[in-house]
C-alpha cells in the first residue's frame, strides 16, 4: 500500500541485521510485522537489533510466510531501500522450505518418502554419500525408513535445505486429566492469553506438520503453565526432560496443584528414583549417563519402550548433545521445547529446530513486564574494592585465580549485610559460585544454604520454608540457576557469577521475575579494576539487550 | 575589434615556402619580390568574405570536426595529445594528415610553442556549431538501459572519514613490511563493512594510508600506523568537510600525477566532479576525453587515466553502471561547501553503541573518532564506547565530563545513566595512576633549592616527586640544561641511560590555502550548453570546383593536382583553380619504382620538416599505414634498408625499401618544429 505518512522506523542492513528505533510512533506495529520471521539480538533502549537468519525463515515458512510477504514488509517499514542481497536471501532461504517434504507411504508404515520439488537439490543429495545411505532413489525423490526420519532430517539441515515433515504424528496411549479452577495451594487457576496463543501455536490446527516446536517465554512467565496446557489438550502420555531433579519436583508439584492429576499419576524418572507413569518427568543427567565413554546410554530406552504422545523439553536450549540422537528417532511424537533463549553456545540451533521443531512462539521480556505477567526488575551492579590484604595476590596470580580472588573478596559481606538490611521484609535469594564462599556467608550470617550437594528433602524442605515464609533468605549455588519456582522472591544478590553463559543471567534474573505487587531487585556484586569487572561488563550487555536498565553504584 | 595577432604571428613564423605555397593557393600567382605584410592583408580579406567562411565551413567532415573540438578543448595540444585525446582509436597518420590538412585550409594555426589552436578568424563562426562539447563528449555510442547508475554502497564520506580515524586512532590498522593488510586486520575490516566486498574495502584502505601519510594525520613506524591526534583534531577543527574531502583525494592521487602541484590537483579535481554534476553520466571514451580536456588546462598530463579512475571508483565518488560513469548524487553537498549545522541525530544505546545516519557534524566527528571505535558501516554507521577507546580519549586530553558533554551534545536522545557511570569509573581509574616521559633530576639540598625556585625551570618541569627529585621534559633539554649552566650549574652531567628521544614537534595542520577553485575552465555557453547544434557536411562545393576543373584545357598533371587539392578542401572559388607554378603536395612512389622511394627519403632525411609514409602489405588484403622520421638508409646486401623512428612512439624502425609498398613524403606540418 502506498502510504507516506507513516513513520519509517527500521533500518535493513546487507549482513541481515536489521535496526529498529524504538522511539518510533510505528515501532509496535513494524516490531509485530518482523517478528514473524527475524530473531532479537539484543534490546537495549533506543534500537533494537534484529536478524534474519535460514531458521527464523524456515520458521516464518512454516508458519505459512512467503517471501513476497516478507519483502512485503520490510519494504514498508524500511527507511531506505532494502538492499537487494537481503531480497535475494530471503527468496531463496524461502524456496527452500517446501522444496523438501516427507510424506508417509500408503500401507508401508516402516517407510517414508521424501519428495523433492527441485532437480539441483536432488543432484544435491545424490551427491552426498553421508545423507544416501540412509537413502533409496526414487522417481522424484527418495525413499527411507522410519527410524532414520530424525537422522535425515538433521543432515538434510545441515545441508541447508529443512524438512517439511507432514508424517502424522502418533497419538500415544491416552490419559485423563483435567486443569482445575482452582490450584491446589487455594488460588484461582486462569491461564493467561499468551500461554493460551503458545498452546494454540503448537498445536495448529492439528494437520500435518503441526503439533510440535519451541516456545519462546522470558523467565518466570510460565512456561511449565504452558507445558501443562499442552499436556491438557492432547491428553496423551507424556515424558517431561529437565535439567535437574529440583526442577523434576516442580512439575510434579505444579501438574500436581494445578490439575487433577495425584501423585501416584506423576513417575520421577531421576537419579534418585526411577519410577515410570503416564506423566513421567526426568533430567537430562538420568537420560545422558553411561557407565563410561564408549558404552551405550541404558537410560535411552525409555522414550522406545512406551507408547508416549508427547514430549516436552524443558530449557531446550540446555539439551544435551546426546540427547539430539534418541531425539532423532522420536520423530513420531508429539514434541514442544520451553526455553527462555533458543541461542545456544554450541550453536546447534538448527539441530533443535531440525529436531524438537521450529519456533511457533515468543515474546519479548519487556512486554509481558508491561503486561504485568512478570515483575519489573531493578539491575544493580555494585562495585566493591578489593581487600587491600589480597592485592599482592591478586595481582601475580593467573587470570583464573585473579577471578576467583576477586569474586570472594570479602568486603562483599558488608554490602551483603546491607542489602539485607535494605530489604528486611522482602524474599531473598543469594546466589554464588563458590561454595566455600557461600558457605562462610552462610555461617557468618547464620542464613541456610543450598548447594548440589544437600539432600533433596532438605532442598525441598528449604524451599518450602522459604515458599510458606518462615525463611525470608536463603544462600543457594548454581541449584538455584535452573527451573526452579520461588513465586515470592523479589531480591536476587549475586555474590560470584561463573565465566557463564547468557542463560545463565538469563535464569539467575528469572529467580525474581515471578509477577507481585512491587517490583523486584537484582543485584550483581563485583570487585572494581578486576576481571570481575570485566564478565560483569559481558552480563550488563545481556540485561541490556533485553531492555533492562543498569545502575552502578560503587561501595567506598 | 577582434585581436587578430595570433594569426598574423602564426603567418610570420612560416617559413617562405610554405607562406608563399599558402598564399598562391589562396590568392593566385605571387610575384616576387613579395610583401608578407600585404598579402596577409589580402588573404585576410579574403577569409573575411562571408561566402568565403561559409564555403570554408560547410567542407568540414566529421572527422576534421571531432579534431577541430579536441583542439579548441584542449589547452595548447600537440599533435601527440590529439591522438592521445582520441584514445589512439585513430591511427596516428590520420590524425597527422587530418592536423595538416586543417592547417594548410587556416583552420588551424601553430603557437609559437609549436602547440595546435584554432584560427582567430574562424572561431566566432565555429563556436556553437562545430565546435560543441557534443562533438567528442556524447558520441554514438548506445546508450545502455541501466544508465541510471545505483548510489553506491560505501562512498568517501564524513562517517567513511571518521570510521577510518577511528581505526587509526585505535591502532588496528596494521601493515606488514611490504605493505599489505595484516590479517588480523582483513578481520576487523570484514567485519566493520559488512555492505562493501572485501577487494573495495581493501582498496579504500591502501589509499586512505597513502592520502593520510600524505597529510600528517599518520604516521608509519615499523608497520604501525599511529593517527596524530592532535593533528588531526586541529584539521577538524580549521577545515569544513569540503576542504577535508578534497585534501584527502589530492592525498590519493600524489602518487599518480607526482609532478603536478597539490594547488593543480586541487582544482582540477574540483573542476572535474563539479562539471561531472552537471554534466551526468558518460560514457567511458567521453571521460576520458572530458578527462584529457581538463587535465590540459590544469597542468595535468595527458597520461594513462585508470589508475586515477580507479581512485574514483573505489572511492564511490564514481559510479560504473550499464556503460556509463555517474558521479555519486551525494557530491553535491560537498562542492558546494555548505557546512549547515546538521541536526545531530546519533543514538546512544545502553550496550555501549552509537548508532548514526550518515548526517555526521564535525562537532560528532570529533568525538567519535577519538573516544570510539566503529563496529559497523552500512545503511547506519555504528560505532562502540569501548574501555580502550575511552582511554584513548584521556590520552588524547580528554576528561570524563568533556566526553559527557560530547555525549549530550551529539545525542537525540537521553544518555543512559550507566554509561556516564562507567566512563566516570574509567576516568578514575585512568587517573589511579600516571605514566609520564622525561628525565629525572635528582639533586642535593643545595641544588634543589635553586631549581625549585628558579622561574625560568618551572616551565620545563613536569612534575615534583619530592625534595630534590624532579621529572623535567625532554624535549626542551638543551634549554634547561642552559639555564642550569648559567644558574651557577658548573658541572651538569650527562643524562645517564637516556631513553629520551628526540621528540620532533609536528608541525599543526598546514594553514588551509584555499584552492582557485572558482577559476573553472571558462568554456563559453555556446560549447557546452544543451543545446546540441547541427553542423552539417556538404560535399557540393567540391562537386562544383571539380566540374569546372573538368572543362578547363590543362595539362593532366596540373589536373591531377588540382583535383587533388579540390579534395583537400583547399580550393573554395573557381579563381583558385590555375595551373600554373602548382607544387605538388603530394609526392609518392610505390611498388617497383625504387628509384622514386630512393629519392623521396633522402629529400625527408634533408628536411626537419618531412616526415614519410609507409604502406606495408603483408597480406593482400592486410595493410598497415605507419609514420617514420627517416634517420639513415643502410645498403645490406643488395637492399636498402631504411631506418627512422616511428611516430608518435619513436620506436626504432627498420625495413627494405623493396618491401615497402607505398611510400609518401609529407609534411609534419606546414611549420617548422622547433630546435
Amino acid at each position: 500500500m502506498e502510504n507516506n505518512t507513516y513513520d519509517r522506523p527500521l533500518i535493513i542492513q546487507s549482513d541481515n541485521t536489521m535496526l529498529l528505533e524504538v522511539h518510533s510512533s510505528s515501532f509496535n506495529d513494524a516490531r509485530n510485522d518482523i517478528i514473524p520471521f527475524s530473531e532479537l539480538i539484543k534490546s537495549p533502549e533506543h534500537i533494537h537489533t534484529f536478524t534474519i537468519t535460514p531458521i527464523s525463515l524456515w520458521n516464518a515458512a512454516s508458519a505459512g510466510f512467503t517471501a513476497d510477504t516478507i519483502i512485503a514488509r520490510l519494504s514498508y517499514w524500511s527507511k531506505y531501500p532494502v538492499p537487494d542481497n537481503v531480497k535475494f536471501t530471503v527468496n531463496d532461504i524461502i524456496s527452500r522450505f517446501g522444496s523438501i517434504i516427507l510424506y508417509p507411504v500408503d500401507d508401508e508404515p516402516d517407510l517414508f518418502f521424501l519428495y523433492i520439488s527441485e532437480h539441483k537439490i536432488f543432484q544435491e543429495i545424490m551427491h552426498r554419500k553421508a545423507i544416501m545411505e540412509y537413502l533409496t532413489i526414487h522417481k522424484d525423490g527418495f525413499f527411507l525408513n522410519a527410524y532414520n526420519r530424525g537422522t535425515v532430517k538433521l543432515l538434510l539441515i545441515k545441508l541447508g535445505y529443512p524438512v517439511d515433515d507432514r508424517i502424522p504424528l502418533k497419538t500415544g496411549d491416552p490419559i485423563e486429566l483435567s486443569l482445575r479452577d482452582t490450584t491446589i495451594s487455594g488460588y484461582p487457576f486462569i491461564l493467561r492469553d499468551y500461554q493460551d496463543e503458545a498452546k494454540d501455536a503448537i498445536l495448529g490446527d492439528g494437520n500435518p506438520g503441526t503439533g510440535y516446536g519451541t516456545i519462546v517465554l522470558p523467565c518466570g512467565s510460565g512456561k511449565t503453565i504452558v507445558g501443562i496446557n499442552v499436556i491438557h489438550a492432547l491428553k496423551t502420555k507424556t515424558l517431561i526432560l529437565t535439567t535437574n531433579v529440583a526442577a523434576v519436583h516442580q512439575w510434579i508439584n505444579e501438574l500436581i496443584d494445578k490439575t487433577t492429576l495425584t501423585k501416584d499419576d506423576i513417575g520421577e524418572y531421576s537419579g534418585d528414583r526411577k519410577v515410570i507413569r503416564d506423566i513421567t518427568v526426568c533430567t537430562y543427567q538420568i537420560l545422558t549417563w553411561r557407565k563410561d565413554k564408549v558404552s551405550d546410554f541404558p537410560h535411552f530406552s525409555i522414550f522406545k519402550d512406551h507408547n508416549w504422545g508427547l514430549v516436552i523439553y524443558d530449557e531446550v536450549h540446555m539439551l544435551p548433545a546426546p540427547v539430539f540422537k534418541v531425539t532423532a528417532e522420536i520423530q513420531s511424537m508429539h514434541r514442544v521445547g520451553l526455553t527462555a533463549t533458543l541461542v545456544r553456545e554450541d550453536n546447534r540451533e538448527d539441530e533443535v529446530f531440525s529436531l524438537v521443531g521450529p519456533k511457533r512462539y515468543d515474546i519479548p521480556w519487556r512486554e509481558l513486564e508491561q503486561k504485568g505477567w512478570i515483575a519489573e526488575a531493578h539491575c544493580f551492579e555494585i562495585r566493591i574494592p578489593l581487600d587491600e590484604s589480597l592485592d599482592i595476590d591478586y595481582a601475580i596470580g593467573s587470570k583464573r585465580e585473579k577471578f576467583r580472588i576477586a569474586s570472594e573478596n570479602p568486603l562483599k559481606k558488608p554490602v551483603i549485610k546491607q542489602l539485607i538490611n535494605n530489604h528486611k521484609d522482602e524474599f531473598i535469594l543469594i546466589i554464588g559460585q563458590y561454595l566455600s564462599q557461600l558457605n562462610e556467608l552462610a555461617k557468618s550470617l547464620e542464613i541456610p544454604v543450598i548447594t548440589g550437594s544437600t539432600p533433596n528433602k532438605k532442598r525441598d524442605e528449604l524451599f518450602n520454608s522459604f515458599r510458606a515464609g518462615k525463611q525470608k533468605i536463603l544462600i543457594v549455588s548454581k541449584v538455584a540457576n535452573f527451573a526452579i519456582d520461588l513465586p515470592d522472591a523479589s531480591v536476587a544478590i549475586q555474590i560470584s557469577g561463573t565465566f557463564g553463559s547468557r542463560q545463565e543471567e538469563a535464569q539467575r534474573l528469572g529467580r525474581v521475575l515471578r509477577p507481585k505487587k512491587q517490583g523486584s531487585h537484582f543485584y550483581s556484586l563485583v570487585t572494581r579494576y578486576s576481571v570481575e569487572e570485566e564478565f560483569a561488563s559481558n552480563r550488563q550487555k545481556f540485561l541490556t539487550e533485553q531492555g533492562y536498565k543498569y545502575h552502578i553504584e560503587m561501595w567506598d | 575589434m577582434a585581436d587578430y595577432t595570433t594569426w598574423t604571428d602564426a603567418l610570420y613564423s612560416l617559413d617562405d615556402d610554405s607562406f608563399l605555397s599558402i598564399m598562391r593557393n589562396y590568392l593566385g600567382p605571387i610575384k616576387t619580390p613579395f610583401n608578407k605584410q600585404g598579402l596577409i592583408k589580402q588573404l585576410t580579406t579574403f577569409l573575411s568574405q562571408d561566402k568565403i567562411r561559409e564555403k570554408i565551413l560547410s567542407l568540414i567532415n566529421e572527422q576534421e570536426r571531432s579534431v577541430l573540438n579536441a583542439i579548441y578543448f584542449l589547452k595548447s595540444p600537440s599533435v601527440d595529445d590529439i591522438y592521445q585525446f582520441f584514445g589512439k582509436n585513430i591511427q596516428f597518420y590520420i590524425i597527422q594528415q587530418t592536423i595538416i590538412n586543417l592547417e594548410e585550409r587556416l583552420l588551424v594555426l601553430q603557437n609559437s610553442d609549436r602547440s595546435l589552436m584554432i584560427n582567430i578568424l574562424f572561431l566566432s563562426d565555429l563556436l556553437g556549431s562545430h565546435i560543441h562539447i557534443s562533438h567528442i563528449i556524447y558520441l554514438q555510442e548506445e546508450i545502455t538501459e541501466s544508465s541510471e547508475a545505483l548510489p553506491p554502497t560505501t562512498m568517501l564520506d564524513q562517517p567513511l572519514f571518521i570510521s577510518f580515524l577511528s581505526l587509526f586512532t585505535g591502532n588496528y590498522i596494521r601493515t606488514t613490511n611490504e605493505g599489505n593488510l595484516k590479517r588480523s586486520t582483513l578481520r576487523i575490516l570484514d567485519d566493520i563493512f559488512t555492505q562493501t566486498d572485501s577487494e573495495r574495502v581493501i582498496s579504500m584502505t591502501h589509499l586512505t594510508i597513502r592520502s593520510f601519510l600524505h597529510c600528517g594525520i599518520i604516521s608509519s613506524q615499523n608497520g604501525i600506523l599511529s593517527c596524530d591526534t592532535a593533528f588531526t583534531d586541529e584539521l577538524l577543527s580549521t577545515h569544513s568537510w569540503s576542504q577535508i574531502f578534497f585534501k584527502y583525494l589530492v592525498g590519493c592521487f600524489t602518487q599518480v600525477y607526482r609532478s603536478v602541484t597539490e594547488q593543480n590537483l586541487y582544482s582540477f579535481l574540483y573542476e572535474l566532479l563539479s562539471i561531472l554534476l552537471q554534466i551526468g553520466p558518460l560514457q567511458p571514451s567521453s571521460l576520458h576525453r572530458f578527462w584529457l580536456i581538463l587535465s590540459s588546462h590544469h597542468g595535468i598530463p595527458l597520461q594513462e587515466m585508470h589508475e586515477p579512475l580507479n581512485i574514483l571508483l573505489n572511492l564511490g565518488i564514481l559510479n560504473y553502471c550499464g556503460n556509463t560513469y555517474k558521479l555519486n548524487f551525494h557530491l553535491a553537498s560537498v562542492l558546494d561547501d555548505n557546512d549547515d549545522e546538521k541536526k545531530e541525530n546519533c543514538v546512544i544505546d545502553s550496550d555501549y553503541t552509537i548508532t548514526s545516519n550518515r548526517n555526521f557534524t564535525l562537532r560528532s566527528s570529533k568525538f567519535l573518532y577519538a573516544c570510539t571505535r566503529i563496529r559497523h558501516i552500512d545503511a547506519h554507521y555504528q560505532f562502540e564506547i569501548t574501555k580502550n577507546s575511552a582511554v584513548q580519549a584521556f590520552d588524547s586530553g580528554y576528561s570524563s565530563e568533556q566526553i559527557i558533554e560530547l555525549l549530550h551534545t551529539i545525542s537525540s536522545t537521553q544518555i543512559p545513566h550507566n554509561i556516564i557511570q562507567t566512563i566516570s569509573q574509567w576516568k578514575l581509574e585512568y587517573d589511579s595512576l600516571q605514566i609520564y616521559s622525561g628525565i629525572i633530576i635528582a639533586a642535593d639540598t643545595h641544588r634543589s633549592r635553586i631549581i625549585e625556585k628558579h622561574p625560568a625551570l618551572q616551565d620545563h618541569m613536569i612534575r615534583r616527586f619530592t625534595e630534590g627529585v624532579y621529572l623535567f621534559k625532554s624535549d626542551t633539554e638543551a634549554i634547561w640544561r642552559e639555564i642550569l649552566s648559567q644558574s651557577g650549574f658548573d658541572v651538569i652531567p650527562k643524562t645517564k641511560n637516556s631513553i629520551g628521544q628526540v621528540m620532533i614537534s609536528k608541525s599543526s595542520a598546514e594553514p588551509y590555502i584555499r584552492p582557485n577553485t572558482k577559476a573553472h575552465v571558462q568554456f563559453s555557453a555556446e560549447v557546452i550548453g544543451s543545446h546540441i547544434p547541427e553542423a552539417p557536411y556538404d560535399e557540393s562545393l567540391k562537386k562544383e570546383m571539380t566540374d569546372i576543373l573538368m572543362k578547363m584545357p590543362i595539362p593532366k598533371r596540373s589536373a591531377e593536382e588540382l583535383e587533388a587539392r579540390i579534395d583537400k578542401g583547399l580550393i573554395l572559388v573557381k579563381e583558385q583553380l590555375v595551373s600554373t607554378h602548382l607544387h605538388p603536395t603530394v609526392q609518392e612512389a610505390h611498388g617497383f619504382d625504387f628509384q622514386g622511394k630512393l629519392n623521396l627519403c633522402k629529400q625527408a632525411m634533408e628536411s626537419s620538416k618531412d616526415l614519410l609514409e609507409l604502406h606495408l602489405k603483408s597480406f593482400p588484403d592486410d595493410e598497415k599505414v605507419i609514420l617514420i622520421r627517416p634517420t639513415e638508409l643502410k645498403k645490406q646486401g643488395n637492399e636498402i634498408i631504411l631506418i627512422g623512428l616511428e611516430v608518435p612512439e619513436n620506436h626504432q624502425f627498420e625495413k627494405s625499401l623493396r618491401k615497402i609498398f607505398l611510400l609518401r613524403k609529407l609534411k609534419s606540418s606546414l611549420y617548422t618544429p622547433l630546435s
